[in-house]
């Protein structure tokens, strides 16, 4: 069935605010493709790791670096997030938690674990 | 090959292979912390042992299965034009394909 009024579009982001559950969401997503392109890395640091001694000490010189402190922090968040976010969604493919109220709570502590985990991961890597 | 996930096939792959993900990074992180890595030895031995290295070949796999399934998903949203579409789905899969080889040749090779 074709609408033939044009459907209001409101794409102002500055207005937009985004709901407690649609952060819980769109964090689930921006942490999926984050985790998605450390895949090679993981591996290669996988690799690296089991060639010997040398390779091994390689890593972990390289994970002892600022740069790589950072991405791990980020990393760490991103599968922390994505952790609880999913454990949110099978307890609702179970139908546990589906009112609106225990919702939006659930994805409140999905958002504010993920902001702990960084935090902590942030001040035992970064401090 | 690629596993042709969609409808209830890929809700299903995404559920089991999370559920067996978030086990295995449990196991790995207690152990990691009950017992840390000192050395090189400390770390081969550890991930190396049989059913350690199985057990990590089978959350790679999940991982890769599981991150073609959201990856999939992601694209199909967001992207509307075929022939980028294809484009990308195509580059995600054959990534994804090199990733499990690559990563079962440390773990049966590199792993000796």
């Amino acid at each position: 069935m074709q609408n033939k009024r044009p459907r209001p579009v409101f794409l102002d982001l500055t207005k937009i605010r985004l709901p407690l559950t649609a952060v819980a969401s769109i964090g689930h997503r921006i942490s999926g493709v984050l985790l998605f392109l450390a895949i090679p890395f993981l591996i290669y640091f996988l690799d690296l790791s089991l060639r010997g001694p040398s390779g091994f000490a390689y890593v972990i010189r390289l994970l002892d670096g600022w740069p790589l402190r950072l991405l791990s922090v980020l990393l760490i968040w991103a599968l922390a997030h994505h952790l609880f976010a999913g454990i949110r969604h099978l307890l609702l493919d179970i139908a546990c938690g589906v009112s609106r109220e225990s919702a939006r709570r659930s994805a409140w502590m999905v958002n504010a674990g993920g902001l702990v985990v960084l935090l902590v991961a942030a001040g035992a890597l970064l401090l | 090959m690629i596993p042709r996930a969609h409808g209830l096939k890929a809700w299903l792959v995404q559920r089991v292979s999370a559920v067996y993900m978030a086990l295995y990074l449990f196991y790995f992180i207690f152990s990691l912390a009950a017992f840390p890595i000192r050395d090189y030895e400390g770390w081969r031995g550890f991930i190396t042992a049989p059913s350690m290295s199985t057990a990590t070949l089978v959350f790679l796999l999940a991982l890769l299965t599981h991150a073609w399934v959201g990856v999939r998903d992601v694209v199909l949203d967001y992207v509307r034009i075929w022939p980028l579409r294809m484009t990308l789905l195509s580059v995600v899969a054959v990534a994804l394909i090199a990733c499990g080889a690559w990563a079962m040749r440390v773990l049966m090779i590199g792993g000796l």
